[in-house]
């Protein structure tokens, strides 16, 4: 608490009783205001003395949970850490988020990126973790530091490089595809852009999250309640942002009717777990199958540490392709670019292998978006020379897939020994996805008026949409009007209805588009493993489109 | 020469013993220990607090104050000027005090003030001001140093 903190009435109402007590005691002083005493002794020190009652007052509130809730904001944040910690209750600090970058090449020449080079996108900064050289031969690669160039089939040449955020906090986590400056003139580079979406990116807790938390996590760290289980997750996984725990007597949880009845015996819990605002975008590379040399047809599988919690294959290009920034804006249509992807089958591999037991999944409705999800899917690459290939070669291809990290992770710690359940087991699902799109009209009514920042009115409608909870389950037109009526003032105004679309990726493998001018609802499918309970709406900036146009007034 | 009875007057702290022949003091402090005053000396006091504070400059009491210091300030210094800024803050006093009624017997009252005399240096003004109670009045000597444009 700093004087300038406090409050006006604070010090005036602290001044009236200085004024009084030393009245009191001594009552021939004259204390009125305007008089040299009042002026010079009793203000000054009714800001001294209102300072100190102010940081006693807050001492006294942060030993007390209940009397800290009424004004987290007001309590000094190290006397509340080291209240929390007697509860074993810790502040998250933030941390930096990490990702890939593509750097695209004129020339196959080595190209040196110096460690102090700035990325940045918007106001966003990026370091190189080390100083990087793109090189042209294998030969050169003997470091994690060199990185070999590989030609693209548009005449350009890559390499990548990682990077780290100059900041602690989420915003740092973009979208793959997001195309970067850099501070400094790089020779023969002319784009940067994200290989995969960055992660790791945290804010630190602030007093009111830090409260909020201790509330849930005073419970027994454990697997057991909705509330423990999702403090044991998040205790573990501080990255993650909602739980959603289905069990016995849900409709949504099919898994414990496995039994002659088709009743709901226990003994299961279904947690859709959110592991950040947005799925990720990932490439990975993959060896694939030429199955007929003839149609140019290659088969590519995922194994269940590949396909954990991912969605859909986005693309697949060849390895030594890339993708560019502006084929692979949002989530909502496909990406553009890939080779024609046939058929995509998801299924399940629940084999033992390192576990002692696994959940009991009976089919991909049970299973889809979990840890224990493959995928299987065709496509044909009319470019492939197949003249010294034949049936059964094997070929390496680069695949982007959609998908909410974490989900392994937080699985195999649900299953081990230790730490599962002794009464029942738990699969972890991603949430079932509900990816939307969002076309709205913006006028400006004054055309002397500042431009707008778009792609800053994207990201903050994207997140406003990314914190709606499970409980809510749907996104309304009132959500979007209030997450940018701050940013518009009084110059713009948000024209409605607007057109909102959301596309269900059901995990049998079926979709359904849905559409609304004013509000998307999580569909009520129980029997599908899906509703509010269980989906969550995922809003890229890149799936957001917003018009401008100027309204013609007369002058008054 | 009227005589006022001080006895049970409440006082407040002596802040100059400028003192002069013809009733004027300067805010100038030699004091070696702390003093007292009261009745009209307690006035003069308040009025010069008041001058010479900026308005808006005390949280608790944003009307406390004038524009006075701000106005000389920014201004060419003429005695015109000078004249009609003190106008404005005496304008301002009374506002202050219309709002936060003055309190005790009458020669501790402020009522009304005037510029006596006005003395530009290089770097400084000089008013001499008399300002009036409801019983009595009192020449005071304000010194403001400024830089002169």
């Amino acid at each position: 608490m700093t004087f300038a903190d406090l409050p006006a009435t604070t010090i005036s109402d602290t001044e009236s009783f200085l004024a009084t007590l030393i009245s009191e005691q001594f009552p021939s002083l004259d204390l009125t205001k305007g008089r040299v005493l009042y002026e010079l002794l009793i203000r000054p020190a009714a800001i001294f003395y209102a300072s100190n009652q102010t940081n006693i007052d807050n001492f006294k509130n942060s030993l007390s949970l209940i009397a800290a809730k009424d004004n987290p904001e007001a309590i000094d944040s190290e006397l509340l850490d080291l209240v929390l910690k007697n509860l074993r209750i810790e502040r998250a600090a933030g941390s930096k988020s990490t990702g890939r970058l593509v750097i695209v090449l004129s020339e196959n020449t080595s190209t040196v990126i110096p460690r102090l080079t700035e990325f940045t996108l918007n106001d966003l900064t990026f370091y190189p973790t080390e100083t990087f050289i793109g090189v042209s031969s294998s030969v050169n690669v003997t470091s994690n530091a060199t990185r070999l160039i590989t030609a693209r089939n548009d005449g350009a040449y890559t390499f990548s490089i990682d990077v780290e955020a100059a900041d602690t906090g989420s915003a740092f986590n973009i979208q793959q595809g997001a195309s970067f400056i850099s501070s400094s003139a790089l020779p023969r580079v002319i784009s940067i852009y994200a290989e995969s979406g960055f992660s790791g990116g945290l804010d630190a807790e602030s007093n009111t999250e830090l409260i909020r938390k201790a509330s849930s996590t005073l419970s027994p760290k454990v697997a057991c309640t909705r509330l423990s289980t999702d403090s044991f997750i998040k205790e573990n996984f501080t990255s993650v942002a909602a739980t959603s725990i289905i069990g016995c007597g849900d409709g949504e949880m099919l898994r414990d009717k496995h039994n002659v009845f088709g009743i709901s015996s226990g003994g299961k819990a279904d947690v859709y777990v959110r592991t950040r605002g947005l799925p990720l975008v990932e490439p990975i590379i993959k060896e694939c199958t030429l199955t007929n040399k003839a149609s140019k047809l290659l088969t590519c599988g995922l194994s269940r540490d590949e396909a954990a919690g991912v969605y859909e294959v986005r693309a697949v290009i060849p390895a030594n392709a890339d993708l560019t920034p502006a084929q692979t804006v949002g989530l909502y249509s496909p990406f553009t670019g890939s080779l024609p992807i046939d058929i995509a089958v998801s299924g399940l591999d629940i084999s033992i292998d390192d576990y002692d037991i696994v959940p009991d999944v009976d089919s991909l409705t049970e299973g889809a978006f979990s840890r224990f999800q493959t995928i299987v899917f065709n496509f044909t690459d009319e470019d492939l020379d197949t003249t010294n290939l034949d049936d059964g070669a094997v070929v390496e291809y680069k695949v982007y897939v959609l998908k909410m990290p974490d989900i392994a992770a937080i699985q195999d710690m649900l299953l081990d020994r230790q730490y599962r359940p002794c009464g029942y087991e738990l699969l972890v699902r991603a949430p079932i996805p509900i990816l939307c799109n969002l076309s709205i009209s913006l006028l400006k009514l004054n055309s002397n008026a500042a431009d707008i920042d778009t792609e800053s009115l994207k990201q903050t409608i994207s997140d406003r949409v990314s914190a709606i909870t499970f409980q809510a389950g749907k996104v309304t037109a009132s959500i979007i009007i209030d997450a940018v009526t701050t940013i518009l003032g009084s110059d713009y105004v948000i024209e409605t209805p607007f057109t909102l679309m959301g596309k269900v990726l059901y995990p049998d493998g079926t979709s359904e588009f849905v559409t609304s001018s004013y509000r998307i609802d999580a569909p009520d499918e129980p029997a599908l493993c899906t509703t509010n309970r269980t989906a969550a709406f995922y809003l890229d900036p890149g799936d957001i489109d917003i018009s401008i146009q100027t309204a013609v007034n007369r002058q008054v | 020469m009227s005589t006022s009875d001080y006895t049970g007057r409440k006082v407040d702290l002596l802040f100059t013993d400028g003192w002069s022949e013809d009733s004027k003091f300067q805010i100038m402090n030699t004091l070696d220990a702390a003093k007292i005053c009261t009745g009209v000396q307690k006035v003069a006091q308040t009025f010069a607090l008041m001058l010479l504070t900026e308005v808006g400059s005390i949280k608790a009491d944003p009307e406390f104050g004038t524009t006075f210091i701000n106005d000389v300030s920014s201004s060419s210094k003429s005695e015109f000027e000078l004249i009609s800024f003190f106008d404005s803050a005496v304008l301002q006093m009374r506002n202050y005090f219309r709002v936060n009624p003055q309190t005790g017997p009458d020669d501790e009252r402020f009522i009304r003030a005037k510029i006596l005399s006005v003395q530009v240096s290089a770097d400084s003004i000089q008013l001499t001001i008399q300002v009036d109670t409801a019983a009595v009045s009192r020449s005071i000597v304000v010194p403001i140093g400024v830089v002169i444009r």
